[in-house]
């Protein structure tokens, strides 16, 4: 189960929404004792409804972050803008280094991914965990105010 | 040329958790190489079977994409910073 508090996801469906059309992209970091979360978002360099790839110098900045301030990689998110909130095969691909090989642990095993889904009236958000094999698993999301 | 060097979170298995190394050499190249001396596996990382960069695979000196300059044979200097960062992407298909 991951907990995520409402304004977290508010905050992410907030960021796909103002990228339309193209997929929007970030990361939510964690305070490792205060448990506080914060949403980062990454600029999609590839511009696309089709695609992201995050800026690589902004996701190196995020983790240099993360490293002295003691804060986790709690989720890398992402919008489809006219399909399911639901990993593709090049998300799965790409969960892993070099891409596709899926018999290598994945890049960030610990790490939620986030789908944010635009393709209905009602924006969706759902989480994973993409698993070594190219396995995914859901994980329900509990929000919380 | 002593240049630090950043290893992103997934690399860092090969460094024994370091996250940032250095090493020495006159190029990008160099260093790359240098970092295979110290951290045997580092080169299957980095380059392709033709040892050339992936499309997956960026480098950064001092903030700027190796490419935008002189590629693997960009010289360095005393002090610079280099990160080498794997792509982090998605499709929808
Ligand atoms: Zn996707």
């Amino acid at each position: 189960m991951a907990h995520i508090p409402n304004e977290i996801l508010q905050a992410m469906v907030d960021h796909a929404m103002d990228d339309l059309p193209n997929e929007a992209c970030g990361m939510i970091l964690i305070g490792r004792s205060d448990r506080q979360m914060t949403v980062h978002r990454v600029t999609n360099t590839a511009a696309s409804p089709y695609r992201y790839e995050m800026s690589p110098l902004e996701m190196m900045k995020l983790e240099q972050k993360r490293d002295s301030e003691n804060l986790d990689l709690f989720a890398i998110y992402h919008s489809h803008v006219a399909s399911a909130a639901y990993p593709s095969p090049t998300d799965v691909r790409m969960a892993f280094f070099p891409p596709g090989e899926t018999d290598n642990e994945p890049m960030f095993p610990e790490t939620y991914y986030v789908l944010v889904s635009l393709e209905n009236n009602k924006p969706d958000v759902r989480a994973f965990h993409i698993k070594k094999y190219g396995e995914i698993s859901e994980e329900s999301i509990e929000s919380e105010n | 040329m002593s240049v630090s060097i950043y290893i992103p979170s997934p690399f860092r298995s090969i460094t024994g958790s370091k996250d940032y190394i250095s090493a020495v050499g006159n190029t990008v190249e160099d260093i790359l190489e240098s970092i295979e001396d110290q951290y045997p596996g580092f080169s299957h990382l980095v380059f392709d079977e033709q040892h050339k960069l992936p499309g997956h695979i960026n480098i950064y000196l001092n903030n700027q994409e190796i490419h935008e300059i002189e590629g693997l044979q960009t010289k360095v200097r005393s002090g610079d910073q280099l990160a080498i960062i794997p792509a982090l992407a998605g499709g929808t298909m």
